[in-house]
């Protein structure tokens, strides 16, 4: 299996091969990519036991797509706005089946989450703390709507800087502010209901 | 300086201009959202430290057994990557022609009884609802939804959309 990114000259060949309809030369694009597609998909849907289908599920739109690949980006970032796409999609439709409940929460957990947030700067100081606020965090994305999850994620947990968002989700950098702010804003009044709550 | 433009300012997490930090010391409301920003901030960073799952072994292969296997779902995804509201367009379209065409074509004369009553009470249902609307605007939405006049479409269509 190969992990590092593949030599970008064998890698043109691959897609060369792909579009003129050689199935095979698609096997060394996914040995190459399905670590970091593994990844993203994990930072996005939280859920191990759903990420492997959806990569399954990006390869084949990849490879369904590939003849739309014309190299202006990289085949990553190209293979990393399906990737997050096809999240996308798959976050809206979980959304609406699966709500999540602030008081799921155990009690214990509640009261680290409050300690912890009239001193962000302690970080968690023990574990307790850091399990109760990772706890809290899985719930308010969970209650994100998709759109809000995809550019948090984006941001805060693939690390990605605003210029690379705007490439990845096709926006403009100005929209990239925007919706980033307004993410943040919900997920903050989403705290503070659930603070308010009890 | 406005909240709103601080807070954009200040949940970034760079060094803070001079007015902006002068700002958020003398707003209880800005210093309360950079705290709770900070606090979620740090949660979502966290996250970043799990591993995420490996590919099993034979991932590649099962996904070139699925590409051989299932032509099929290659169309379905070529249908996907298109976009479904092109199809959806497209089938609107030609639903709307056929409507047209096997219409009958519409003369003076119209059938009596029951329909023409039916038409007078949606007509007489749609001027009092643009009363209704014109008094107390969408807060009768309920009255239009239910009422039988043809001018509700537009009205559910809206409260369709979330
Ligand atoms: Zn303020």
């Amino acid at each position: 299996m190969v992990h590092s990114r593949p030599d970008p000259s064998h890698e043109a060949e691959w897609i060369r091969l792909c579009k003129s309809g050689e199935k095979e030369a698609f096997a060394p694009l996914v040995d190459a990519y399905q670590r970091r597609v593994f990844s993203i998909v994990f930072h996005f849907v939280r859920r191990r036991n759903d990420v492997e289908d959806l990569v399954q599920e990006i390869f084949m739109k990849a490879f369904a797509a590939i003849e739309s690949y014309n190299a202006q980006s990289s085949f990553g970032t190209w293979l990393n706005r399906i990737a997050v796409n096809h999240c996308y999609d798959y976050l809206r439709r979980q959304r609406s089946s699966r709500v999540t409940y602030f008081w799921e929460m155990s009690e214990e957990g509640q009261r680290q989450v409050e300690a912890q947030s009239h001193n962000p700067a302690d970080n968690g100081s023990n574990s307790a703390e850091k399990l109760a606020i990772g706890d809290l965090i899985n719930k308010l994305l969970a209650r994100a709507p998709a759109e809000d999850r995809v550019i948090l994620t984006l941001k805060e947990i693939e690390d990605r800087s605003v210029e690379e968002i705007s490439e990845i989700m096709g926006l403009k950098l100005s929209t990239v502010k925007v919706r980033l702010h307004r993410a943040r804003k919900r997920m903050i009044r989403d705290l503070e209901k659930w603070q308010e709550g009890r | 300086m406005r909240c709103d433009a601080v807070r954009q300012i200040v949940e970034e997490g760079m060094n803070m201009p001079p007015a902006v930090a002068a700002h958020v010391e003398s707003c209880s409301g800005c210093k309360g959202y950079l705290r709770k920003w900070e606090t979620l901030r740090g949660a979502l960073i966290a996250l970043r430290a799990e591993d995420p799952p490996e590919p099993s072994i034979g991932f590649t292969t099962r996904v070139m057994h699925r590409l051989e296997d299932n032509p099929a779902e290659l169309g379905q995804q070529f249908i996907d990557q298109i976009g479904r509201r092109v199809v959806y367009a497209t089938l609107m379209v030609a639903l709307m022609l056929l409507l047209v065409l096997m219409l009958p074509p519409s003369g003076p004369y119209r059938s009596s009884g029951i329909s023409e009553s039916v038409l007078v009470q949606a007509q007489v249902a749609s001027l009092s609802n643009e009363q209704i609307l014109g008094v107390d605007g969408a807060d009768n939405s309920e009255q239009m939804v239910s009422s039988p006049a043809p001018a509700t479409s537009d009205n559910s269509g809206g409260r369709g959309t979330k």
